[in-house]
């Protein structure tokens, strides 16, 4: 992963200096709530209903084993023993004291960590696929190019005050695990005719209060070419997206507005602009991002040993294979694989991880995974290079901490946002619904028949846990002061990004459980099963519509 | 006579200091031309007034004097930015500040001379 230099480590300090002085003059009173608000935004602090919440930058998801040490010791230390995993491969620290805040930006910075552009009217923390490097499908590593785009927007000084916040996520595989089509820049390398490196580029992709799919913008950007476009894409944003409604600010509002023609005529006039003062990247350059991201070194294992270990699967426990069918995934190099260590078990809410449980992740990511690891916008955590037949070993110290729960990819492994027990924003809490859903769905053969399944829920519009993609989303809304939920069926991630549509009326928190049920029963009951396999949730529903789960759920009436 | 900040020092400025173009949020950049800008362009001192702090298409718009439109004068900044905004007006081509009412001397000079610079 991306090592700091002297100038990287001088940098983070200048900053922080600088934020303390600015914290400092806001403590005494010497700086207004209105003018600090977005010097604190950019430094990742929010204002939140209990205390403090700062953002950690987890940059495309890559953590080193020092950083999760240091990410343990501040939640021992700083805050309740715990932190949590978001939906853009962030991390949120949600019980600091204001007072205490330089000194937890003192301790992360040890470990080359910060909390800069993590919220705000900026660029935020750059995203990306959590198995970039280690998946069969890669076609370019993408996570060069993305520390190449964290350099260059980390303080950027023309976008720091945008008409609103804006996120930029790149993935380097055929399959999309990186959300490109919802944000407001999507990324994708490519290879043109000429077998050069490029990006195709979407643009106006988001969810909130207006979800939409992003837009192509360029089928094929040339890598030398990708800074000068992004600044283009910038300019005409900055200088043309409302600033008149915070609702409206977004840059999908605008493409939406002007057309996505339009808007594609006005970058490209930019790019001419921009470019008669700039040089495009050199490959020297270019590779300099990339000697960062070199391939570990993979010991060679045998085939005897290969096979040896299909045959040793056999003679494990049944609790065993479900984890490495569920949990574990294909990996570029032979006799490796890609493990997800599950923060979906049944005593935590979704995402939260604690003190022990990050310090044990850190030494087992030193023993397992050449000291790194990744977090998903899933809100789990990857170690990407365990050798097969370490595996067994592996399963048995994570199930020691209850982070093997064998759910990856079931309804079980839900995204949630930390709702109205932690949020300002939210307006119902997500997180007892969550945990309601996973007690129905605890019997884990039911679990495993029902298979593939995205369930997401979002306490409030402004949808952090993504409900609009997810196969079942779950949307709290407030009315009158009373809780209700929207309920949300066929939306989607990946190559076909798909916004779901809403079921109907809402429901009360106590009636979400059942009402999934219903909604699992149905499915259960039309499901096209073969020899072979079972029809996906999202399969089924593509095929028989969305009216018949309305007319299960709610009667003929509706 | 004005305080002003540049070049790293305060300084007392006798100069007329008249607002030359004041950046509200009325301001269309589509009217803002190579040839709108002509008469300007000779001023040895643009000064550009901030109406609001929030409203950063100032910074394309300094940025933009400076390359696009060559403007090889002083640019000159007043009104309602933020004194933690300062070390990015002067990355975008800020030469001089008149700072906003009552402001911190001291922690105006600290921002201009400890900020990183994004060296892209």
């Amino acid at each position: 992963m991306y090592q700091y230099n002297e100038r990287d480590r001088s940098n983070l300090s200048a900053r922080s200096v600088i934020f303390q002085r600015q914290l400092a003059r806001h403590l005494e009173g010497k700086v207004s709530d209105d003018d600090f608000r977005p010097v604190r935004l950019q430094q990742g602090l929010y204002i939140q209903k209990h205390a403090p919440m700062l953002r950690i930058a987890i940059p495309y998801g890559m953590v080193s084993a020092k950083q999760l040490l240091a990410l343990a010791d501040v939640a021992d230390r700083y805050d309740k023993d715990y932190c949590h995993i978001t939906t853009r491969q962030n991390i949120q620290f949600n019980w600091l004291a204001l007072n205490e805040i330089p000194q937890v930006l003192t301790r992360l910075a040890e470990a080359d960590l910060h909390s800069i552009q993590t919220s705000g009217n900026c660029i935020r923390n750059i995203t990306s696929d959590p198995f970039a490097g280690v998946v069969e499908d890669e076609l370019i590593d993408p996570r060069p190019y993305c520390e190449l785009i964290r350099q260059w927007s980390l303080g950027h000084p023309e976008f720091a005050f945008l008409p609103r916040k804006f996120k930029i996520s790149i993935t380097g595989s055929k399959k999309d695990r990186a959300i490109i089509q919802a944000h407001d820049i999507g990324l994708r390398l490519v290879l043109n005719a000429q077998n050069e490196t490029g990006f195709q580029v979407l643009v106006g992709g988001g969810l909130g209060r207006t979800p939409v799919i992003g837009s192509v913008l360029s089928l094929f950007i040339a890598e030398a070419d990708i800074l000068d476009y992004l600044t283009s894409i910038l300019r005409v944003y900055n200088q043309y997206g409302r600033r008149d409604n915070k609702y409206k600010a977004r840059i999908k509002i605008l493409v939406k507005a002007i057309g996505v023609d339009k808007f594609r005529a006005q970058v490209e006039q930019e790019l001419i602009n921009v470019q008669r003062y700039s040089k495009p990247l050199t490959p020297d350059q270019i590779k300099s991002y990339a000697v960062h991201f070199k391939q570990p070194e993979y010991d060679c294992i045998s085939e005897h040993k290969l096979m040896q270990f299909s045959l040793d699967l056999l003679h494990e426990s049944v609790e065993f294979n479900n984890w490495y069918q569920r949990n574990t995934q294909a990996h570029k190099v032979p006799g490796y694989r890609s493990v997800t260590v599950s923060l979906k078990d049944h005593s935590n809410a979704p995402g939260d991880i604690k003190s022990q449980q990050l310090q044990t992740m850190a030494d087992l990511s030193e023993v397992y995974s050449f000291g790194v690891a990744r977090t998903t916008h899933e809100q789990n955590i990857v170690l990407a290079d365990v050798r097969i037949d370490q595996l067994n070993s592996l399963w048995h110290q994570l199930d020691a901490l209850n982070l093997a729960s064998p759910n990856i990819g079931t309804i079980n492994d839900m995204i949630c946002c930390p709702g109205l027990d932690f949020c300002s924003l939210a307006n119902t809490q997500s997180i007892p619904v969550a945990k309601a859903i996973q007690t129905v769905f605890s019997d884990m053969d039911y679990v495993f028949d029902i298979g593939d399944l995205t369930l997401n829920i979002s306490g409030c519009m402004n949808a952090c846990a993504h409900h609009h993609l997810a196969n079942i989303g779950i949307l709290g809304v407030d009315k009158k002061g009373q809780q209700f939920f929207q309920i949300s069926l066929g939306g989607q991630k990946g190559n076909n990004t798909t916004i779901g549509k809403i079921l109907g009326p809402a429901f009360k928190a106590a009636e979400v459980p059942e009402v999934i049920e219903k909604i699992i029963q149905l499915y259960l009951s039309r499901r096209a099963d073969t020899e072979a396999e079972s029809e996906s949730f999202i399969e089924t529903i593509s095929r028989v519509g969305i009216k018949y789960f309305k007319e299960g759920v709610y009667g003929h009436a509706h | 006579m004005v305080m002003l900040i540049r070049d790293g020092e305060v300084i007392a400025d006798t100069m007329n200091n008249q607002v030359d173009v004041r950046f509200t949020a009325e301001l269309q950049l589509e009217n803002i031309t190579t040839d709108a800008m002509q008469p300007i362009f000779s001023l040895p001192v643009l000064n550009v007034e901030i109406e609001d702090f929030n409203d950063g298409r100032v910074f394309t718009f300094i940025r933009l004097l400076k390359t696009r439109y060559q403007y090889k004068g002083e640019i000159r900044v007043s009104g309602q930015y933020l004194i933690d905004q300062m070390a990015m007006l002067k990355a975008c081509g800020v030469d001089s500040f008149i700072l906003p009412d009552d402001s911190d001397y001291e922690h105006a000079l600290f921002i201009l001379s400890n900020t990183p610079e994004n060296t892209f």
